[in-house]
């Protein structure tokens, strides 16, 4: 079976976790003996590559210049579907076409019709979720291509019940036509980190306990809540034993560098920036306690990776790390006030013996159930039987009549 | 028997915005007795009509409303090919013709997947056009020099531009002075294709 996934994100160039997600499902896609193309973006050259038994073309999404985010998006679309087009007559139509988020929308849906291909979509977040509702004309596009790749495709691919929910909701799907697949993490990377002697010192000192924080710098990240309930555990409680280690890069790393230095948190707050898989992972088994006061987590990958390396998580009470975190087994779920959350913290650093129980649970709960394996053979069986769907259908294309004479 | 689909933004009577209209007309009724002849627009329904004998296949753009030209372009191609393969009955083409930047982009796509020789009618470029002084003229600048690099033959119809035209592009670059031109180049395409 060929399939073409086409993702705006692919390693190396990774910006959240849609490019981890898309680089995992392939890589286990092609270890089932599937024939697994990507058509991805570089940093500014075109190239073809084998990684992992997936065979990965880049278009240079620079090669056109662009206004703004909405048209770059679209310049790029437009050179991976001329490349996806050559590739097709070179190597034959790929039988399926998987799309993730409305990123490439423009490409698949177009390719679907040239081609006459069955498109599968994955809808990661949508627009209405991430900003909380449509407010300006850049929204309203994206917004307009998410409902065109939802309407377009197949089937529709999401990772949790709330996703579920939203996405039949927000773009009025029939529920027969969404499907849930829940993302998964690596076992392999996170079980080969291992922090060597003196790493926790690089981020705090001996008698610190890490409190850590993994994901993008934005609003919907609700750092800020977590900053808020750090503050109160400092300068209200008057703890002197703990850190704060913030990991990730985005737009509101001003805004909360300088709240810290309002509550005078400067000496316990540590961001990192950006740091590779194996310094996160390292990170997240020398700390207490993985702290994701989203406001809007459709999944939450870093939940995952965080649970998988044994750290006790303190998650909202809704969204995907609702589904996927037992409360008082694997951590703690809590309403986005920052009083709860400084004790639920203040919680999980104090009581060693609920620290340890949690920690073991959230390790056998990854293990058994959110691994790529499992996850790659579920869509595999999709794609089986979207194809069977198809062959039933009577799907009239008539480039495939007759020539113009 | 020499069969070419012609791709353009704007079409008498349906869609008028400037000129190039009418000389995309003028340029196809010329041709009639030449060769076989399609040509595609968008309009403001799907529709197949005759104009003067040639088929004429009109998609319905909705994306008109967008306030950024770039992203109502990318839409315009998206329209066309979405409805082109239902409204179109014909592939197998000699030649795939774009008219200008925007009609350029949709029969790039439509060249490819037929596997056809692409020519790209250029009637002015937008340096020549504007003033290069916002950001819309750079982005268009720069599709217009991917469709150039892309193009399998430019057929220049502005008698200033076909030389700056030829140092960048090479044997490529047809002046088109006249129709006999654009047929001396179908033929040229059909001797290199048979």
């Amino acid at each position: 079976m060929k399939v073409l996934h086409f993702s705006w994100e692919y390693p190396p160039s990774i910006v959240g976790g849609l490019g981890r997600h898309v680089y995992y499902l392939t890589k286990y896609l092609a270890r089932l003996g599937a024939d697994i193309s990507v058509i991805t973006t570089s940093l500014g050259e075109v190239s073809e590559e084998v990684i992992d038994g997936v065979k990965v073309y880049r278009v240079n999404p620079f090669t056109l210049r662009s206004s703004n985010f909405i048209t770059w998006v679209l310049n790029f679309n437009y050179l991976m579907l001329t490349k996806a087009i050559d590739l097709s007559k070179k190597e034959g139509k790929p039988d399926i076409i998987h799309v993730h988020d409305w990123l490439t929308a423009y490409t698949g849906i177009t390719l679907k019709h040239v081609l006459k291909v069955p498109l599968i979509a994955t809808i990661h977040s949508t627009e209405i979720g991430r900003r909380g509702g449509i407010w300006t004309e850049d929204q309203k596009i994206i917004h307009d291509w998410e409902w065109r790749v939802t309407y377009e495709a197949w089937k529709v691919i999401v990772c949790s019940d709330y996703m579920m929910r939203e996405v039949s909701r927000v773009f009025m799907l029939l529920p027969e036509k969404i499907i849930k697949i829940p993302n998964a993490i690596e076992l392999e990377d996170i079980e080969t980190s291992s922090p060597g002697s003196g790493f926790k010192e690089k981020y705090a000192l001996p008698h610190e306990k890490i409190i850590m924080f993994v994901g993008r710098l934005v609003y919907e990240k609700g750092l800020d809540l977590l900053i808020e309930a750090f503050n109160i555990l400092v300068n209200k409680s008057k703890r002197d034993d703990i850190k704060l280690v913030i990991a990730g890069d985005g737009p509101m790393r001003e805004y909360l560098i300088s709240m810290v230095y309002k509550y005078g948190l400067e000496n316990k707050v540590y961001f990192t920036g950006r740091i590779d898989d194996n310094e996160l992972f390292s990170l997240m088994k020398v700390s207490y306690v993985g702290v994701f006061p989203s406001r809007y987590e459709p999944f939450g990958i870093a939940v995952l990776e965080a649970m998988a390396c044994g750290l006790p998580v303190i998650v909202p009470n809704y969204g995907g790390p609702n589904e996927v975190v037992e409360h008082g087994v694997e951590g703690f779920k809590v309403f986005l006030n920052p009083c709860e959350i400084a004790e639920r913290i203040a919680q999980l650093l104090d009581n060693v013996d609920l620290r340890n129980s949690m920690s073991v649970n959230a390790r056998k709960k990854i293990r058994n159930l959110y691994t790529w394996d499992k996850i790659a053979r579920f869509t595999l069986g999709i794609y089986r039987s979207v194809l069977k769907e198809v062959s039933k259908r009577d799907w009239k294309h008539l480039w495939e009549v007759k020539a113009l004479s | 028997m020499i069969t070419a689909l012609h791709v353009s933004w704007e079409y008498p009577p349906y869609r008028i915005i400037g000129q190039l209209a009418w000389k995309v007309q003028e340029l196809v009724r010329s041709l009639r007795d030449f060769c076989k002849l399609a040509v595609v627009h968008p309009g403001p329904e799907n529709k197949k009509y005759t104009d003067n004998g040639i088929e004429v296949y009109m998609f319905r753009d909705t994306g008109y409303l967008r306030k950024n030209f770039i992203v109502y372009s990318h839409e315009l191609v998206y329209e066309a090919l979405i409805k082109l393969p239902y409204l179109l009955p014909y592939s197998g083409f000699t030649v795939v013709h774009g008219h200008e930047w925007i009609g350029g982009m949709i029969a790039l796509v439509l060249a490819r997947a037929f596997r056809n020789p692409f020519v790209l009618s250029i009637y002015s470029l937008e340096r020549t056009r504007s003033s290069m002084d916002n950001m819309l003229s750079f982005v268009i600048e720069s599709i217009e020099n991917c469709l150039l690099e892309e193009a399998d033959y430019i057929l220049c119809h502005h008698e200033d531009l076909s030389n700056d035209l030829y140092k960048c592009f090479g044997e490529k670059v047809i002046k088109c002075n006249a129709v006999k031109d654009v047929q001396k180049l179908y033929l040229k395409i059909v001797g290199a294709t048979t």
